[in-house]
């Protein structure tokens, strides 16, 4: 089965990440591959925007995971949004992401990235 | 489908895993001629992909193309899926655990395929009779088309 996915930057840093399609054994070097890309560019957000994806296998659960870890290392945040519920059940089996990661839409995400945003003007 | 009425389907693939496409299209097939929900093809699509990729990856130890049969038998409202193979032992239940504090490999991914099938199905049950590895998942649909 096939996937596209398609890259845009937000803002400065900030990445949203859609794949489209089903992600599985097949294809997900796919999804790794364009993460990959984007890495190198030391982004401080990746959001990955999962509305167009109707599948996902433990194969493209581990290039999320992996991707999380390597931007917390770098001190950097992965969301998800829009996740059809399909998508959510897996990921709620598997317990793969703390609930304050995961949105429900983009509203819900624009609304937490505006709380961060006013904590970041703040602090500074 | 009547009360009481049988269904199976049989499917033939070879130890590659790019055999697993025409995998899942047998099984949305199978699914729309049983009017079986969207959630629960989704249910088998999934765990026939996971425990049969880790059959092709795990199982075999030679060159040698293999065959992999998965039969799909419905029966009232149990769904009842058989993967038989001929590779060396191997229980593809047995695939380690996913450890999610551990750096990632390969076997942590396995490992939480499983994890995911032993959630969405309702039996598990492995077997080795006369050479052949011989898996039997069950699940029990409630609602045979909520869509």
């Amino acid at each position: 089965m096939s996937l596209t996915v398609k890259l845009d930057e937000r803002a400065p840093g900030i990445h949203v990440v859609s794949p489209m399609g089903s992600l599985d054994i097949m294809n997900y070097t796919t999804l790794q591959e364009a993460i990959d890309s984007l890495l190198q560019e030391s982004p401080k957000m990746i959001i990955l925007d999962l509305k167009d994806l109707d599948y996902i296998t433990s194969s493209g659960v581990g290039v999320i995971i992996k991707t999380r870890k390597i931007m917390k290392n770098n001190n950097g945040e992965v969301l998800l949004v829009n996740l059809q519920p399909q998508i959510e059940k897996v990921f709620e089996i598997i317990r793969a992401l703390p609930d304050q990661q995961i949105f429900k839409n983009i509203e819900e995400l624009d609304r937490y990235l505006d709380r961060m945003q006013k904590k970041v003007v703040k602090e500074g | 489908m009547m009360a009481g009425e049988e269904v199976s389907k049989n499917i033939l693939i070879n130890n590659n895993l790019s055999e697993i496409e025409k995998l899942s299209k047998a099984v949305a097939e199978f699914g729309k001629i049983n009017n079986l929900s969207s959630e629960v093809i989704y249910d088998v699509r999934l765990t026939l992909e996971e425990v049969v990729s880790n059959i092709i990856k795990y199982g075999f130890e030679d060159n040698y193309e293999h065959q992999i049969s998965i039969e799909m038998n419905l029966q009232g409202e149990t769904l009842t899926m058989k993967i038989k193979d001929d590779g060396k032992p191997f229980n593809p239940l047995e695939v380690k655990n996913a450890n999610l504090e551990k750096p990632f490999d390969e076997r942590e991914i396995g490992g939480m395929g499983i994890h995911i099938v032993q959630q969405l199905m309702d039996e598990l049950r492995y077997n080795r009779e006369k050479d052949k590895n011989i898996l039997l998942l069950r699940k029990h649909i409630a609602n045979r088309s909520s869509d």
